[in-house]
Order: structure tokens, then C-alpha cells, then sequence
């Protein structure tokens, strides 16, 4: 889901050349057509294919509702509940604990792997 | 924005679509980009006046506060840590906060896209059905 910009070029934290990796040079999207004009920019961009990507609103209803700026993973179960909660990103932006937490809802075994900090992220239904 | 490894979010919320990657443009760098569009009589610095944008923005751009900016404002500005909004996010176990939102249209229907009606896809409309898989991020 695209949510409003972390590091706009005229957004209150503008990234820094060199810092955490050179960004895009963005605006913050003011209407929701800007928003999808970028949300598609970066969806092709980055490859995203075959995901298909989802606009948040100009009230930025689901960034504020699940605290998603400036990235975030969740899963939620069937049942409508949240499986996983992922912490804030960047760091907290654990691709390996959402592909385990998947395989739980799936009814698979998670994935062996060596932790990379020794820590499992909070928010894991376990 | 980084991707999840897996392949098995496509099962969860993704609806496929195939599509050709794009090469990613050239970045410029702030002050490139920003006198480009609103540097009208190219002098190096850009004004008030000059700036379309609202006051928000440009207040965010001209740190200083004197009224207009040129590539050493721009380009010096430090870092600063994103603002966080003081409201709790959802736990594992909490009901999820439903949303209805708007779908990009599959790359291969861009040309097209203006002539449909936005698609929406709504998150309790998976409940009973399967798992979704919620990816957060931006461009930067």
C-alpha cells in the first residue's frame, strides 16, 4: 500500500543524499491523482509486478489507522484479527518474520533461518 | 519501500498482473529538481513568489526562513527524524481497522485507465476468505 512520503523534497524529513541510501527526488502528493501518479512511479520502479498496489486517501486513513509511516508490515488472518504486527520501519520492516508468520496462517512450517540480530521483532501471535 | 521475500503474500491479498519493469529515472538532486520546475527566471535562487506550492511545503523548504532558497539551503538541510503520530497501532489479536481504498489499475491498463471507474478494494471483504498481507510504504 502507498502511504504519504517518508522523505519528500518538501516534506518536514527530507532525505539527505547519501543518508540511509539515495532517495528519489519526490514532492509530496497534495491530491490523491499526484498520490497515484507517484504510487505508480514506484510500483514500476521498483518491480512490483505482479503485486498490485493500493492508494491510501488523502486523510491517509490506513497510514494513521494501523501507524504505518514510514513503513510497515501486518498480516491479518482470516478471521479479520492481526496475525502479525510488524514494528515501525525501516527497522522495524521485517520481510523474514511476515513470510514465517504467512506460513503459520498457511499451515506451514516456518522457514529455518539464523536470526540476524539474535532478537525476534515484538508482535509476533505465537 | 522493501519487498517481502516470499512469494506467498501473492496468495494472501495480491490479485495478479503482469507487467514489463521500468527502468527507474535518473535522479536529480533536490535543489536540480526543485529549480528546474520553479526557478522561472533561473537566477539561482528560488522565491516565494516563484513557488507554486502551499505555505506548508514551503516552509519545509526554506529553513531559514528569509523568504527564499537557493542549492546551499537545500542541500544543507541535515537530517531530521520523520514525526510519529502518538496513536497505538493495532496488536497481534486486535480486529484489524477496516479501509476502502482505491486499487491501481494493472500496468498493461494505464492507457486505459481513465476511462474506468476507480476499483476499490475493501479489507473486510477478505475476512471469512483468506489472509491478506498488509505491505506499507512510499517512493522514498
Amino acid at each position: 500500500m502507498y502511504i504519504h512520503e517518508a522523505h519528500a523534497v518538501d516534506g518536514s524529513a527530507p532525505g539527505v543524499p547519501g543518508r540511509f541510501g539515495d532517495h528519489p527526488v519526490i514532492e509530496e502528493p497534495v491530491t490523491l491523482d499526484e498520490r497515484k501518479a507517484i504510487a505508480k512511479q514506484c510500483s514500476g520502479a521498483l518491480d512490483m509486478s505482479p503485486l498490485r498496489m493500493v492508494v491510501d486517501d488523502m486523510k491517509n486513513t490506513a497510514a494513521t489507522a494501523y501507524q504505518a509511516h514510514p513503513d510497515r508490515l501486518y498480516l491479518v488472518a482470516k478471521d479479520g484479527k492481526v496475525a502479525y504486527a510488524g514494528g515501525p520501519g525501516p527497522f522495524g520492516f521485517k520481510p523474514d518474520e511476515l513470510e514465517d508468520a504467512i506460513r503459520v496462517e498457511l499451515g506451514m512450517e516456518p522457514l529455518e533461518r539464523e536470526p540476524a540480530d539474535g532478537k525476534r521483532g515484538d508482535g509476533r501471535r505465537r | 519501500m522493501l519487498f517481502p521475500r516470499t512469494t506467498l503474500a501473492l496468495s494472501c491479498a495480491a490479485l495478479l498482473a503482469a507487467a514489463p519493469p521500468q527502468e527507474e529515472p535518473a535522479k536529480p538532486t533536490a535543489w536540480a529538481f526543485l529549480a528546474k520546475k520553479y526557478d522561472a527566471d533561473g537566477d539561482g535562487r528560488i522565491t516565494r513568489k516563484e513557488y507554486t506550492r502551499d505555505d506548508e511545503h514551503w516552509k519545509n523548504l526554506d529553513v531559514d526562513g528569509n523568504g527564499w532558497i537557493d542549492e546551499k539551503e537545500i542541500e544543507g538541510r541535515g537530517w531530521q527524524k520523520g514525526k510519529r503520530a502518538k496513536v497505538k497501532p493495532p496488536a497481534a489479536g486486535d480486529a484489524a481497522p477496516d479501509f476502502r481504498l482505491e486499487l491501481l489499475p494493472p500496468p498493461f491498463l494505464a492507457e486505459k485507465e481513465k476511462l474506468k471507474k476507480p476499483e476499490l478494494v475493501q479489507l473486510s471483504g477478505f475476512k471469512g476468505k483468506r489472509p491478506v498481507a498488509l505491505i506499507f510504504g512510499s517512493y522514498t
